[in-house]
């Protein structure tokens, strides 16, 4: 008994102190080096764990979902040849911006995605901070790219790559209070800073004080942003707080256009490269 | 405890917790089965088994964070170490004890990982009323069935009974 409690003693100091060392431990090299190596041994287990379950959910397709996929592939078909034209049109409007922007020096970027991918694991604690995903430096995954989600048909930015690994990547949510966006009121055109508030709604300040703001109002990435391309949709403004009179500026709450609590797969796109197009 | 044993508790508790938090989450809560395991490894094998559990599985809970490195290595040993000391002093071999002691402790849970937080990042990290209560209710609900999972995985029935 009385070994069994020395040992649990010294394992108590060994382990306390371990943690508590990383706890007060500025984020150094070191540091960052040990999470590394945890965050590698431990990253095959819900990477492959993923893959897995993902193969085995598609290994028994019936007949009736092999009769829906043909109608389904015929449907898309027909939306192709549509999308064909629209492409055409796209093209056609590209250069003509691009023209017009060279014309009056201005510089484009348009967003192009690394890839898909999907929400390896996430903690309960951090529910609304940070996600894993099933893909890292392998797949082109770079930090601080942005990362888009889909929810009820609408692709609205949800968050930026913070670390990579070989095969997953982590993501902080912009629900996080780490994250900060440039962001704006396409209706509007006034433009403030989206803060992260570490719950399922996002903050946004800077507003003028004068102008009046409504709940719905649609919430987009300002082009002034470094890290997100413009006019990403982010979400709609849920509540316009009451105006202090001691600060010169208004702010409002903003209800995320993919949930937090939704997110399964996300769009990565590459970083954003300033004049660079 | 046989090797294999400790390892495939390990393991499973691991695939449990990604699994269940990632694809069986409910109004985007889920249980802390690391905690529940912690706990029910602690109270049937002791301070030492407990405490290396928590640790390592708080490795894993903290690789996924990116507030405080370390917080939940320390809550999950500190757990271990406490639990493990008190076993003989209370009775988890009940349902209804088990569940008030899991009720007590995650509640205990949450409000350290804030705790730590506000004294290393200056900021409490409040995970919010929605994970604080129904969080504790999942693992309030699921203690029983963690509980009977991991004494069958280290104490077999064969070997012991």
């Amino acid at each position: 008994m009385n070994r069994d409690n020395r040992a649990a003693n010294y394992l108590l100091f060994l382990f306390g102190g371990i943690a508590l060392l990383f706890l007060c431990l500025p984020m150094t090299g070191k540091v960052r080096g040990f999470r590394a190596c945890a965050a590698y041994l431990f990253e095959p287990f819900p990477y492959y764990g993923s893959q897995g379950l993902h193969k085995l959910s598609t290994l028994s397709p019936d007949i009736s979902r092999l009769i829906e996929a043909d109608m389904r592939v015929r449907s898309l078909e027909e939306e192709l040849r549509q999308t064909e034209l629209l492409r055409t049109e796209l093209e056609s409007l590209r250069r003509e911006n691009a023209r017009l922007a060279q014309n009056l020096s201005l510089s484009t970027s348009a967003p192009s995605a690394v890839g898909w991918a999907r929400v390896l694991e996430r903690d309960p604690a951090n529910w609304h901070r940070s996600v894993m995903i099933d893909a890292g430096e392998a797949e082109g995954v770079e930090l601080n790219a942005p990362v888009l989600a889909r929810h009820v048909g609408r692709m609205a930015v949800i968050g930026r790559i913070v670390e990579t690994l070989e095969h997953s990547s982590k993501v902080l949510l912009l629900t996080d209070d780490l994250s900060a966006v440039a962001a704006y009121l396409p209706g509007s055109g006034w433009e403030g800073l989206i803060q992260g508030q570490g719950s399922a709604r996002l903050r946004m300040n800077y507003l003028p004080v004068d102008e009046p703001l409504h709940a719905g109002d649609e919430v987009a990435t300002s082009p002034t942003s470094a890290t997100f391309p413009p006019d990403l949709v982010i979400g709609t403004v849920s509540k316009v707080f009451d105006r202090d009179p001691f600060l010169a500026f208004q702010t409002v709450e903003v209800a995320m256009a993919v949930p937090s609590g939704r997110i399964k797969e996300v769009l990565i796109l590459h970083k954003r490269r300033r004049g660079n197009p | 405890m046989r090797p294999s044993r400790v390892l495939i508790l390990f393991f499973l508790a691991l695939a449990a917790e990604w699994f269940w938090s990632t694809y069986l989450s409910v109004w985007g809560v889920a249980p802390q089965l690391l905690l529940l395991c912690t706990l029910a490894v602690a109270s049937q094998s002791g301070p030492v088994a407990g405490q290396c559990y928590g640790f390592f599985w708080g490795i894993f809970l903290d690789v996924l964070d990116v507030h405080v490195f370390g917080a939940a290595m320390l809550i999950l040993t500190l757990t271990g170490y406490v639990v493990g000391g008190l076993r003989r002093q209370m009775d988890v071999s009940g349902a209804s004890s088990q569940m008030t002691v899991t009720a007590g402790l995650s509640l205990i849970y949450w409000l350290s990982l804030g705790l730590a937080g506000l004294v290393f990042e200056r900021q409490f990290l409040w995970v919010g009323w929605k994970i604080f209560i129904l969080g504790t209710a999942f693992n309030v609900i699921l203690a029983p069935a963690v509980f009977w999972v991991v004494r069958r995985i280290l104490n077999p029935p064969g070997r012991y009974g």
